[in-house]
């Protein structure tokens, strides 16, 4: 089964029961999150922008928090709605899948980060288990990745273009 | 090999310093795959598949890259759909 296939529509998506059974825990994962100074999972997700002056760093982020609050709830909500009918397959617009690929992204930084990968090199000092679940959370991304790519190339290609 | 040539004084026009564009600089890290990478810069910025990819070899070999340059406000909004993305991304003249 492809989980990710390119449709005129947008990316059809199709999961296993397996599947669904572990993507269905990250939301619920990344709600765990707690605060950047605590948690490395958080902390990776608030990297800072400004690396010479922390203080404009700070209100950088204070100033985006509520866009990413927004932003990263409406990923999860849209990451979700697709799970719950992608078990039959279910259509998912360019914009819910490009949703779906954010919230993957998210969670792998961030178990990896809550695992103390830091460094190239770090993912092979991890056990089997935890490589496991970050594999298999680069696979479906990277899956979804060229679903994406193959759906520009098939059918956002100006048909009139002599590209 | 030695060479001669008169001596240049730095320049020191903070007009000069104030004109340059922030830099809006993406970092390497072990996590974020490389053809994610660069389906995150071409789609946010239109870049050619060919110089999306060379950005992110450079992020990945050299340690970062300058992946566009602007005033500061186009360069806070660049960080944030960066980060939106989760990628690592710095701003710096």
């Amino acid at each position: 089964m492809i989980p990710f296939l390119p449709v005129p529509d947008g990316i059809l998506v199709t999961l296993t029961p397996d599947d669904l059974d572990l993507l269905n825990q990250l939301p619920e994962f990344l709600g765990t999150l707690g605060s950047p100074a605590e948690d490395p999972g958080a902390a990776r997700l608030h990297s800072p922008v400004y690396l010479d002056d922390i203080q404009a760093s700070d209100e950088w982020w204070r100033l985006m928090s509520e866009e990413f609050l927004q932003s990263r709830t409406a990923d999860r909500s849209a990451f979700a709605m697709i799970l719950e009918s992608a078990g039959a397959g279910t259509v998912a617009s360019l914009a819910e899948a490009e949703a779906l690929l954010r919230v993957l992204n998210e969670a792998r930084l961030a178990l990896a980060a809550r695992l103390g990968v830091r460094e190239e090199g770090d993912m092979e000092l991890l056990d089997s288990e935890d490589q496991a679940a970050l594999d298999y959370l680069a696979g479906m991304q990277q899956l979804l990745v060229v679903a994406l790519i193959g759906e520009e190339l098939e059918f956002q290609i100006d048909p009139t273009s002599d590209h | 090999m030695v060479t001669t040539r008169p001596i240049e004084r730095p320049v020191t026009d903070t007009r000069v310093e104030e004109d340059l564009p922030w830099q809006v600089v993406v970092w390497n890290d072990p996590v974020n795959l490389m053809d994610y990478v660069v389906w995150v810069l071409r789609r946010l910025f239109g870049h050619s598949l060919a110089e999306a990819t060379r950005l992110m070899l450079a992020v990945h070999n050299e340690g970062r890259a300058t992946v566009n340059q602007g005033p500061r406000e186009q360069a806070e909004m660049d960080a944030y759909r960066l980060h939106q993305h989760g990628l690592w991304a710095t701003i710096e003249k």
